[in-house]
């Protein structure tokens, strides 16, 4: 049986740390609803397992705040999850697992209930401005995305096309199709979906 | 010694360049000076208003108009050309990245090469070694020509910024390009956020330590508009303080939009630093 019980998805802008839009703080609303769903996906769990995508300018392998408030040097997609754990309260323990590179599976210890937090976005290429320009594949991208993870189907989730999602700069690609190995839910939720600044931020649980 | 190809400038004076876009998109003049005509009558005013260097450019630096080389050298060659014979006096720079069009408009009378994609194609400085143009060294942390910047990040944006423009002047060097004819530019913007943009704007003095000339490009950029919440037409007065500051710290030339407010704020501050008599004094002197 599978350790885990649940799966959150979340985004990793930088910008999930409140402090780093200045004054506005332009994600204010997507920063919320991802706290919330991190907090949902955690209340009946013992163990997190953090899912971090580590590939190019998009998922840094490295990050500091170039603000400097936080101190760096972890992966981005580290130091959002961490900081959305924070946010939702959570104690429990949390490993952190960089994707490509390990295998998740050791990590999940079968006494745990699992909840698995899984950092990744859609799309970057949705507008002038964004930071992939305009691709105009990212739409139907998007939009395949979207309904798996309101579906719920894992296998669409795993079908994505990773040459693609490289190409769109979506860090998705690598977290979601090993969060799609790992669980199978019975129920799933979209619960925030934008793309504010033409790059595509999804929330969803998995239970 | 400051040698611009043609032209030589003292080591105390600070330089104004202008930008003329030969560009149908440039996010701030958006295709007024794509024409010939329009980008020669700039070129007039911005002389007469005490610019010393033009900087032409033939490629929006943003993703935009898909611009290959034959197109680069058709924007930029011929006109140089025209600057050249009209204004012998006019520091020519012409912002590309690209040698092939590097060479030609060196060929054409350009004095300065203004790589501002960071040595993406080597043998620009070569180019410039083998025409006896200046140089500009420019910190882009890794971006490929036109890549919009994303989740840009450095331990140290400011040690970043140094090592690389500092390597890359040291290769020119080494290419053949004069001591004396290299220029550093930190690239606001440039693979950077606006917190970026502002610690290089703070810690200046940093890269002007370093005893290369620094060239800043300040104008109107986002990390401005960002800064102050204002759109692109609104960002002159920010501009105007980023220049304060950087002038401060001893930049030396600083490439704008607005020319004759720039030149206003390098002659207030060169005044205030000391190095620049009032342009005259009687007040309680009489």
């Amino acid at each position: 049986m599978s350790p885990v019980v649940s799966v959150v998805f979340v985004p990793m802008s930088p910008l999930l740390f409140g402090h780093l839009g200045g004054a506005a703080d332009p994600l204010a609303g997507l920063r919320s609803a991802a706290v919330d769903a991190v907090r949902s996906a955690v209340v009946d769990a013992t163990a997190v397992v953090v899912l971090v995508p580590v590939a190019g300018r998009e998922a840094p392998a490295a990050w500091w705040d170039p603000s400097g408030v936080v101190p760096g040097g972890p992966p981005l997609g580290t130091q959002v999850g961490g900081h959305l754990l924070e946010l939702a309260g959570c104690t429990l323990p949390a490993a952190y697992v960089e994707v490509p590179a390990r295998d998740v599976r050791a990590q999940l210890r079968a006494t745990d209930s699992t909840a698995l937090v899984v950092l990744g976005d859609g799309s970057a290429a949705r507008r002038d401005g964004a930071p992939g320009y305009i691709d105009e594949r990212s739409f139907a991208y998007d939009d395949a995305v979207a309904a798996a993870l309101a579906a719920g189907d894992a296998d669409a989730l795993a079908a994505l096309d990773p040459d693609l999602g490289t190409e769109l700069l979506a860090t998705g690609r690598l977290t979601w199709p090993v969060a799609a190995a790992a669980f199978r839910p019975q129920t799933a939720e979209l619960t925030w979906r934008g793309d504010p600044f033409g790059l595509t931020y999804l929330v969803a649980l998995w239970r | 010694m400051l040698k611009l190809g043609r032209h030589t400038f003292d080591d105390s004076d600070l330089l104004v360049m202008a930008i003329v876009n030969r560009t149908r998109d440039s996010f701030y003049d958006r295709g007024a000076t794509y024409a010939d005509d329009a980008a020669l009558d700039r070129v007039r005013l911005v002389a007469e208003e005490g610019a010393s260097i033009v900087d032409i450019g033939g490629v929006k630096a943003g993703p935009g108009d898909a611009v290959d080389e034959a197109e680069e050298i058709r924007r930029t060659v011929g006109f140089v050309a025209r600057v050249r014979e009209e204004f012998p006096d006019l520091v020519i720079s012409v912002d590309t990245w690209r040698a092939s069009v590097g060479r030609e408009v060196c060929r054409a009378g350009a004095d300065l090469m203004n790589d501002a994609w960071g040595g993406h194609d080597p043998g620009l400085m070569e180019v410039a070694a083998e025409h006896g143009a200046a140089y500009v060294c420019t910190h882009t942390g890794g971006a490929r020509p036109r890549q919009p910047p994303h989740r840009s990040t450095y331990a140290d944006v400011v040690r970043s910024a140094i090592e690389d423009t500092v390597a890359l002047a040291e290769r020119a060097l080494a290419a053949g390009v004069a001591r004396e004819s290299l220029l550093i530019d930190p690239a606001h913007d440039f693979e950077k956020t606006t917190w970026h943009s502002l610690e290089i704007t703070r810690r200046l003095d940093e890269m002007v330590a370093t005893g290369w000339p620094v060239l800043v490009s300040l104008s109107n950029k986002d990390f401005v508009g960002e800064t102050l919440g204002l759109p692109t037409d609104q960002r002159l007065t920010g501009t105007l303080a980023a220049t304060a500051v950087s002038a401060w710290h001893g930049a030396r030339v600083y490439r704008a939009h607005e020319v004759v407010e720039t030149r206003q704020v390098l002659d207030m501050v060169a005044s205030i630093r000391g190095d620049r008599p009032p342009a005259g004094t009687t007040r309680a002197l009489a």
